[in-house]
């Protein structure tokens, strides 16, 4: 008994209150961006902070920027330069510059996961510059919660990949990242890209739409052609893998959003004449896409990936056929056809 | 002769009384015995003739005993009797006051639905209110006395065609090892016939009759003592103390809800305050965003480490609790306003405390009040300080290991040889449909209590 008590005592003495931090006492980073000039790294750590006025409570934000030749040191310095300890537990945003992508993440993907402080279950995003996303002025919020707002609000959030599948594609080295390639336009984020990788270099960017439709990253996807618009509210995307070639069946189902003046929906070959101009479209952009990402040897699809499995051989290069059906909706009334 | 031995042993006590009539005497304690009584019974009948050899035919009381032992004559005269003898006989009549209030509703056990009546301090009484609602010669009552001093009345109740044998034995052979100088309330029995070593009541403590009777007839043995307006339901398992009586009376679907909603409380009072300081002070990632900013800047005032500010409120609550309750009703209620003002508007105008503490403050002590069981309510406090404490020490590691610490503890609690966490742990479907949850069919009586399982023949 008595060895027992000893044991509990040393427990309470020793062992308690290793981890404890007072909530007051920290600085909640909410974002995070890295950029790479004149071989040094750039780490800067937006600081999100509530504060109570007149009006209710009001979100404001600050940013602290320090530099240097290792990464890790670079992060030391900003975190040692914080009021209080920073807390990276709630980071929602790791927002990279181009040129830090260009020269290669890896390094930043093993800081980050090796990191037991690190959250890791933020957006990573590519920008050209950084420093001009953290200095977007906005009401009651951060800039990072924008661009987040952005990013998920045409895509389904649980399909963006957190750090841990982006760190193990680039170790896997049989499927290449994607992503999101964000914009300032004005006070205001525009994702209309995204940023490919082979490995863990940048390579381009690439248009956002036929990215997610192939990808099944988003639910609801539009898609124009000669005054048509069409909703593809629901795809798939099936891989038919043989030994000389992988055929790409992409099917799913669209709705009309606008028609061509000429066209009159109450005809039954209206509806055909649409669908055949839309998936043709598809179709050849989707093989756009796979003819420049795979011309610059990045495989998004994993395409090399789905060979090695199937035949336990490695194929460097695997001619495709693309299939696209994106049926229309016939149901239900429509009374005239729905014109500009 | 006699009376001057019963005075000398009585130490002269002046309500002792004596009175002579036609060589017939009459002692008796004024105190507790009624004076219309005797006239009635006894004095009355001396003074019509002028000598009587047979007292028989002269005491008319409706409870007349020959007594020849002269211990248990002074039992008698202290049990509200009549002292009656002349040369040839001496017998007792019983000539009790009525010192007792009348049968009123429950206070501790409020109930909307059912019958609305509660013991009190009359055990004959109490035993009429039982006998009125289970007409069966099969209830069993068994008096025992306990208490040198007190020689309270206690009486054992069971049903013998469906109480189990080892139950009944077990109680009778722990009441007779009590040994003390007197026993005043019933729920003094607890620490003698309960489980010593766990803050949990392992014995139910009740003041409604129906409650009392349900009992009885799924197995159970109940114990009343005189001058106590409480019964005690052995064996009592964790489960029996989350619902009231009242859930009996409503329908099944209906009730269930609120049935899983104590559940709840029941959760949120023992683990609401250490998931406060887990969050605060430990593990803030495990709550969203906007949530930490919103608790960030309520507290940003607060000088103190929200563990010291738990702690303290806490305290204050149970303060204003335990004045609330010792504070007599009709001073008004000063003691609510000043729990309101301090807590709810002085303290976080103070930056004492944060608007959040008072919250959760509040919703732990109001889920721990939906139980109506002292007892538990006792028990259920100690269990929130060790988690608080866990939670200062180790933040939500803690919580949960505390949570395990308490299941295990629970887990191994026996109460009359059964385990504590019956119908749980062992599962037994029969009886938590009779307590956990309700279903409408109530043809079953547990295995664990009785060994006449039908209530209906199948």
């Amino acid at each position: 008994m008595k060895k027992i008590i000893i044991l509990i005592i040393c427990l309470f003495l020793l062992t308690g209150c290793y981890d404890y931090q007072e909530l007051n006492d920290i600085n909640i980073i909410d974002g995070i961006s890295i950029d790479y000039k004149d071989d040094e790294y750039i780490v800067t750590l937006e600081m999100i902070k509530s504060s109570k006025d007149e009006s209710g409570n009001s979100i404001t934000t600050n940013t602290i920027t320090e530099k240097d030749k290792i990464l890790a040191n670079a992060f030391n310095k900003v975190i040692n330069n914080s009021s209080k300890k920073a807390y990276f537990k709630h980071v929602d945003l790791l927002l990279l510059s181009k040129s830090v992508a260009k020269k290669g993440i890896d390094d930043i993907v093993d800081y980050m996961i090796r990191d037991v402080s690190m959250s890791s279950t933020f957006f990573t995003v590519i920008t050209d510059n950084p420093e001009d996303i953290f200095n977007i002025k906005i009401e009651n919020d951060s800039p990072s919660k924008l661009v987040v707002d952005t990013i998920t609000a045409n895509v389904n959030p649980n399909s963006i990949d957190n750090i841990d599948i982006i760190a193990s594609n680039i170790v896997n080295r049989r499927i290449d990242i994607a992503l999101p390639y964000i914009e300032k336009v004005e006070e205001n984020i525009k994702v209309e890209k995204i940023a490919y990788f082979k490995d863990s270099k940048m390579i381009d960017t690439y248009d956002n739409n036929i990215y997610n439709l192939i990808m099944l990253k988003s639910n609801t996807i539009d898609f124009s052609n000669e005054n048509n618009v069409i909703n593809i509210y629901k795809s798939e995307i099936k891989y038919e893998i043989s030994k000389n070639k992988i055929k790409i069946n992409i099917n799913g189902f669209g709705k009309v959003k606008k028609v061509n003046k000429d066209l009159n929906l109450e005809e039954k070959d209206s509806y055909e004449l649409v669908e055949k101009a839309i998936n043709k479209k598809i179709k050849e952009e989707v093989e756009d896409f796979l003819k420049t990402t795979l011309d610059n040897d990045s495989d998004l699809l994993g395409l090399k990936d789905k060979y090695y499995k199937k035949y336990g051989k490695e194929k460097n290069y695997l001619p495709y056929e693309v299939d696209v059906k994106i049926t229309l909706n016939r149901n239900g009334a429509i009374y005239g056809a729905i014109h500009d | 002769m006699l009376y001057e031995r019963l005075k000398k042993d009585f130490n002269n006590n002046n309500d002792l009384k004596h009175k002579s009539i036609n060589n017939v005497h009459v002692v008796y304690l004024e105190s507790i015995c009624s004076s219309d009584a005797i006239n009635e019974y006894i004095l009355q009948n001396l003074t019509i003739g002028k000598e009587y050899y047979f007292l028989k035919n002269i005491v008319s009381g409706p409870n007349v005993i020959y007594v020849s032992d002269y211990n248990s004559i002074k039992d008698y005269i202290m049990g509200g009797f009549a002292l009656v003898y002349n040369d040839e006989d001496i017998l007792v009549c019983e000539c009790k006051a009525n010192l007792f209030r009348s049968v009123s509703t429950p206070t501790s056990e409020p109930s909307v639905n059912g019958p609305k009546d509660s013991f009190n301090e009359n055990i004959q009484m109490n035993l009429g209110l039982i006998r009125r609602r289970i007409r069966t010669e099969k209830l069993v009552t068994e008096e025992f006395s306990i208490g040198r001093k007190t020689k309270t009345q206690v009486s054992l109740l069971y049903v013998s065609d469906i109480a189990k044998k080892k139950h009944v034995k077990e109680v009778k052979s722990r009441l007779k090892k009590i040994d003390i100088d007197g026993l005043i309330d019933i729920e003094s029995l607890h620490s003698y016939i309960g489980n010593k070593n766990s803050t949990l009541p392992t014995l139910m403590k009740t003041e409604r009759p129906d409650k009392v009777c349900t009992s009885l007839l799924e197995g159970k043995i109940v114990l009343i003592a005189d001058n106590s307006p409480y019964a005690l339901i052995m064996p009592a398992f964790f489960a029996d103390f989350i619902n009231p009586q009242g859930d009996q009376y409503v329908k099944a679907i209906n009730i269930n809800f609120l049935k899983i909603l104590r559940f709840l409380c029941l959760i949120i009072t023992i683990t609401l305050p250490a998931l406060y300081v887990a969050v605060m002070d430990y593990n803030q990632e495990s709550i969203p965003l906007n949530l930490i900013l919103s608790l960030q800047s309520a507290r940003s005032g607060v000088p103190f480490p929200s563990a010291f500010e738990a702690i303290f409120m806490i305290i204050l609550c149970s303060i204003l609790r335990e004045s609330d309750i010792r504070f007599p009703s009709n001073y008004g209620s000063s003691i609510s306003i000043l729990g309101a003002l301090i807590l709810g508007e002085a303290a976080v105008a103070a930056n004492i405390t944060s608007p959040i503490l008072i919250i959760v403050i509040s919703v732990t002590f109001i889920s721990g009040l939906i139980f109506n069981s002292g007892d538990l309510i006792d028990g259920l406090r100690m269990y929130r300080f060790f988690l608080l404490f866990m939670a200062i020490i180790f933040g939500l590691y803690g919580l949960v290991l505390g949570l395990i610490m308490i299941l295990i503890h629970a887990l191994s609690l026996e109460t009359f040889g059964e385990p504590y966490f019956y119908p749980i742990a062992p599962f037994d479907k029969t009886y938590l449909f009779k307590t956990i949850l309700k279903n409408n069919k109530d043809n079953k009586r547990s295995k664990l209590l009785s060994n006449n399982e039908y209530k209906v023949k199948p």
